[in-house]
């Protein structure tokens, strides 16, 4: 299965001067983070024109809360769980505005058809969406408390223990979720076929 | 829904399938650079949020200040008023304790045979 390579972006040294009030420090910090934190962000939610807006979300509580950061070494699992939180809460704003239509995702594909030029280019656009398009109805078929779970684990590609360090649950725990989660999503894929 | 690439491959179950379409997923959705105009809504959103904090905290301080002024002005109310409401123990002004009181000296200094 796919592991993502773990490594810090940034010296501890760095997080501390931001933990202090240094904003240019914090500056650094955000530039270092924000292009993986955007990814995760855009795998999580599927909705590539609120990404920036989560993002700045994420960066925004991780700048009022970077006082309450216990170590620097457990910067990345807090900036993690703030981005979790921001997705999910995202993802339940998105429920109760009754946002989830259809007819957003096909004018976000024309959109999206109409700046890809060229053929090959366009194609390969194409299947992207597709591919979008089949995960996101994939994961409509679990909470979104399950869809972020298994988006992190599957998609994200992080282990058990650093799930673990995010979500602050027991790794049986996890364990359990994360196979329910994926047997609905499984269970889902195959009636497809 | 079309299935994807991974169709037909032999060998693969619907686990490994699932897995493979994760990963086109994963493919599909890189991480991506911010545009120019992420730092600075960012620090705007931060700007924003901070003046928010500073003014709920002065009026956080405000409302104190009320509460413990309305609650001093309650228990000075409650100490002073009842000692206005009872009688003063004597009557007389100021003017009267005075002359009585000059009066008695005045009887006190005169020579005994003047009494008379």
């Amino acid at each position: 299965m796919w592991q993502r390579a773990v490594a810090m972006l940034i010296e501890f040294e760095l997080i501390e001067k931001a933990k202090n009030g240094d904003d240019g420090a914090f500056n650094q910090v955000v530039q270092a983070y924000r292009k993986r934190i955007l990814g995760t962000i855009a795998r999580l939610i599927g909705k590539p024109e609120d990404v920036e807006d989560v993002g700045q979300e994420v960066f925004l509580r991780l700048y009022f809360s970077l006082d309450q950061l216990r170590a620097a070494e457990v910067f990345e699992p807090w900036l993690y769980r703030l981005t979790v939180n921001a997705a999910y809460d995202y993802l339940r704003r998105q429920k109760r505005r009754h946002e989830h239509r259809m007819s957003d995702l096909s004018e976000q594909q024309v959109i999206m058809a109409d700046a890809s030029a060229g053929g090959k280019q366009k194609a390969e656009e194409d299947r992207r969406i597709k591919v979008r398009e089949m995960v996101e109805s994939l994961l409509g078929k679990v909470s979104d408390e399950d869809r972020i779970l298994l988006m992190m684990k599957e998609v994200e590609g992080l282990s058990l223990k650093e799930l673990e360090k995010i979500y602050n649950v027991n790794e049986n725990a996890l364990k359990v979720r994360l196979f329910r989660a994926r047997q609905r999503v499984l269970k889902a894929f195959e009636s497809q076929e | 829904m079309e299935r994807m690439d991974q169709d037909g491959v032999p060998g693969m179950n619907g686990g490994d399938q699932l897995d493979a379409l994760f990963a086109q997923y994963r493919e599909a959705c890189a991480d991506r650079e911010a545009s120019a105009n992420f730092m600075p809504q960012l620090w705007g959103k931060i700007e924003a949020r901070r003046g928010a904090v500073s003014s709920s905290w002065f009026r956080l301080w405000a409302e104190v200040w009320l509460v413990a002024t309305l609650t001093l002005a309650i228990v000075m109310g409650g100490l002073l008023i009842p000692r206005f409401e009872n009688p003063p123990a004597y009557q007389a002004s100021y003017v009267d304790v005075l002359t009585a009181a000059d009066s008695v000296n005045d009887v006190a200094v005169l020579p005994v045979g003047e009494t008379q």
